[in-house]
């Protein structure tokens, strides 16, 4: 049933366009992201000074900002429900899947933001060209989908505990290294200048990695969200 | 456990111990690497990796079985499996870093896959044990554990498919002592039976001490009133 | 050999110790088991 599926889309966009606007006010998790990750790429770029790294090197050190930057920002979406009271409301008037989704597609678009500030950053201060930008766009965009997919569940448990911060990163690395594997891999080939034939097997893992990971979330959001 | 049983294990442990050090060496000493008397400390450590990963599986089935049924009694046998998990973890990378000081010449090497991936198995179990002491409620910290170690288990599969390929060049796990160039066993009769009995008692040790802990952990839950 | 023999010793008073702190937990938990049903 079409009306029913543009519905649920509709709900879900509702959800998100309800945290962009709750972010407009504060610009917290917005803030925390970009200015970690801009502080963190001139840490790097100042320590590196004049010594001349790897661009294997460099494809680490780029998913390296992305992660932390994520992590110190990315918790936000759950914890603000939490601390303002809301989440109540929101359990009560829709499904746990509007939700998930809706908070996906938030952090979705906060990596998004961090992302296109971040890269002409990286190029200009580490003075790498990717060689291949057709492979480095797709280490970036199904990684940042899989880092927002997979934070999102981890966000959610943690708004539940004491301490959110650090617990955030402790819980979200395990779940997130084969991500990084995987997407380091790629953007290392991106950075070198590689053939297509040498992303197959990380990319493929990356893919699966997106759909098993967001699948398993969703499933699992409920036993998070309806305590 | 019966006593029938522990005396057995008993036994058998001795026994292991005993056939491990007077029996030969289980490495051919014209191709080891460092002392062949070394390689004996394989009669113990594989059998302690194991126990640790098998710990690993129990906490995951307990973990589903918690969110099917939301029965406390399933979360504490999660919590329990995850416990004695870490504790055979560490024994086997202690155990394991003995080994390679005496035969690579050095404590841990980052190049090395299962050294890399028994340390993965032990961040996954801190950080379980990290989001259980910061849950006061305790339905609430069971089925977040739960969710959180399926989510692991999920992201150690997809290492499992990652980390041998980055690690196909280096790794210097002595698999030759177990499997020679064909993939054939070529362990003798004497190392097989003092092998296979060793994991055997392992196991029989983990079970005994995944029931007690049990125990332990229930009449600790039974004095308090919501008690399960 | 006797490097093998003293390590030997070492590891079987390990285990013995492993034993009997088991056998003496077992021993505890079973006697508070039957606290609470009385």
């Amino acid at each position: 049933m079409p009306s029913g599926a543009l519905n649920w889309v509709g709900s879900v966009l509702a959800v998100t366009a309800k945290d962009i606007r709750s972010e407009f006010r504060t610009r917290y998790a917005l803030n925390a992201i970009l200015m970690f990750a801009l502080v963190t790429l001139t840490v790097i770029s100042f320590g590196l000074g004049l010594l001349n790294p790897s661009k294997e090197i460099l494809a680490a050190l780029f998913w390296i900002i992305l992660f932390f930057a994520a992590m110190s920002g990315l918790a936000h979406a759950f914890v603000r429900e939490e601390e303002s009271g809301t989440s109540l409301v929101l359990k009560l008037s829709c499904p746990g899947t509007v939700v998930f989704f809706g908070k996906m597609i938030f952090n979705l678009i906060l990596l998004g933001v961090l992302a296109i500030l971040i890269v002409p950053l990286f190029i200009i201060l580490l003075k790498i060209i990717p060689a291949d930008w057709g492979i480095f766009l797709l280490a970036l965009i199904p990684g940042i989908i899989g880092l927002a997919g997979a934070t999102t569940i981890v966000a959610a448990v943690v708004s539940q505990a004491t301490v959110k911060g650090a617990l955030f990163t402790v819980l979200s690395f395990p779940v997130l290294l084969p991500l990084l594997v995987a997407v380091i891999e790629i953007t290392e080939v991106a950075f070198l200048g590689g053939t297509w034939a040498e992303i197959k097997a990380p990319l493929q893992l990356l893919i699966a990695y997106d759909v098993v990971m967001t699948t398993l979330s969703v499933m699992l959001f409920d036993f998070v969200w309806r305590q | 456990m019966k006593m029938v049983w522990k005396i057995l294990l008993f036994l058998v442990m001795t026994a292991v111990i005993i056939g491990a050090f007077v029996t030969a060496s289980p490495m051919n000493p014209a191709i080891s690497v460092g002392s062949p008397d070394a390689y004996r400390i394989f009669y113990f450590h594989v059998p302690q990796a194991w126990v640790a990963s098998l710990s690993f599986l129990v906490a995951m089935f307990y973990s589903i079985r918690y969110l099917q049924t939301r029965r406390m009694a399933f979360d504490i046998r999660a919590a329990v499996a995850n416990r004695l998990g870490l504790f055979f973890a560490v024994i086997a990378t202690v155990t394991g870093s003995i080994f390679a000081k005496m035969t690579w010449g050095e404590f841990w090497n980052w190049s090395e896959i299962r050294e890399v991936s028994i340390f993965l198995l032990m961040v996954i179990y801190g950080a379980y044990f990290a989001l259980r002491s910061a849950v006061a409620d305790p339905d609430k910290r069971a089925s977040l554990s739960a969710v959180t170690s399926i989510l692991f288990a999920m992201a150690a599969i997809f290492l499992i498919f990652v980390l041998p390929r980055m690690y196909a060049e280096f790794s210097q796990h002595p698999s030759d002592s177990v499997v020679d160039e064909e993939g054939q066993i070529t362990m003798g009769r004497t190392v097989a039976l003092i092998f296979f009995s060793s994991l055997a008692a392992f196991t029989a040790l983990y079970v005994w001490m995944y029931r007690l802990t049990i125990r332990v952990d229930e009449t600790g839950h039974n004095r308090t009133p919501e008690g399960d | 050999m006797n490097a093998n023999i003293v390590v030997m010793i070492v590891t079987l008073i390990i285990w013995l110790g492993v034993f009997l702190y088991l056998l003496s937990l077992d021993r505890k938990v079973r006697k508070l088991e039957r606290g609470h049903e009385n």
